[in-house]
């Protein structure tokens, strides 16, 4: 495209609107209107003002994302950290098991009297077998015989 | 809106989605400063902006399993999710995106050549805040995120002819708000 495809009028509003660097004119009307611009003083003062404008809009710059953004979104991608924490496979999975264990303590207590039905109190048969029994039985001399 | 050639994207977005934490933190690194300007430059808070563009993260990591190829780019979807986030607050503020209020008058070339020098980030900041919103989001797509004025059309669903008059009045809203900054130091 040569820059007899672009004039004064359609430059102006090329940089009224995109401002003065050509990289930000559209991509079909950017090699003409670069050659109209050289050519042309008038296109040159209507660069001028518009630069003045591209300038004060660079001086905005922000600050980049803290790091403890970066881990917090991390830690929620699939297979991240709190992802886990958020899967409702991982919560039926923990309810599960939570409800067996509790399940477990449960029927243990209730049952164990009666899988040892008759089991003796350990301080009952430590009374009736005297002073020198343990809670293993009867007390063994080992000075006896010797 | 379709795009020739591969996503860029694609591949990272594919593996994020089969659960590699590797890929998630490299396309966190990638788009996070954009999409977290994005924000900041629409909603003029950084708290706000954060918020943003953590949302806009966990919608990427919902999508990413499903993703269908060959669609919308991720960096286009990331960026209109990311606006119409943004819309929705400052709907809440009930500062409506279409609001246009009337033009001020150019200060002209007197005034553009005393913009520079005088202007801090905060003057800047303050007079995109008082652009309306869609010139705000015209300015911010076309010259701060770097968009064509194809791809920020099309975010912004609105004709090329459109887009560019929504730059010209922005830009001369914004001129007249610097020159005002700088008439009062």
């Amino acid at each position: 495209m040569d820059g007899s495809a672009m004039d004064q009028d359609r430059f102006e509003r090329l940089v009224e609107a995109y401002g003065a660097a050509p990289w930000r004119w559209p991509e079909e009307e950017r090699d003409a209107a670069t050659l109209f611009a050289q050519g042309s003083p008038a296109a040159a003062e209507t660069l001028a003002r518009a630069r003045a404008l591209d300038e004060a809009l660079d001086v905005w710059t922000l600050d980049g994302a803290s790091a403890a953004l970066r881990e917090r979104i991390v830690a929620r991608a699939p297979g991240g950290r709190s992802s886990l924490l958020r899967r409702p496979r991982f919560w039926w999975a923990s309810a599960g098991l939570a409800t067996a264990c509790a399940l477990g303590v449960v029927v243990g207590a209730a049952t164990g009297p009666l899988l040892q039905p008759h089991a003796p109190d350990p301080i009952a048969v430590l009374a009736m077998q005297g002073d020198n029994a343990t809670a293993f039985g009867p007390a063994v001399d080992l000075g006896a015989g010797s | 809106m379709k795009h020739p050639g591969p996503d860029p994207d694609e591949d990272l977005l594919i593996r994020v989605g089969r659960g590699e934490p590797a890929a998630a933190r490299a396309l966190v690194a990638r788009k996070l400063p954009r999409l977290l300007a994005l924000a900041r430059r629409m909603l003029g808070d950084q708290g706000e902006a954060e918020d943003v563009a953590q949302d806009v993260f966990l919608r990427t990591w919902r999508q990413a399993p499903t993703w269908r190829t060959g669609e919308a780019r991720l960096d286009s979807w990331m960026h209109r999710v990311a606006l119409n986030l943004c819309y929705d607050r400052l709907r809440r503020r009930r500062e409506a995106p279409m609001a246009e209020p009337p033009e001020q008058i150019d200060p002209g070339a007197a005034a553009d050549r005393g913009l520079i020098t005088r202007q801090t980030g905060d003057a800047v900041a303050s007079a995109m805040a008082r652009l309306p919103a869609r010139q705000r989001t015209a300015i911010v797509l076309c010259y701060y995120q770097e968009l064509s004025n194809i791809e920020a059309a099309a975010l912004m669903e609105v004709s090329i002819e459109a887009m560019e008059s929504l730059l010209a009045r922005a830009r001369r809203a914004l001129k007249v708000a610097l020159a005002d900054e700088a008439a009062r130091d």
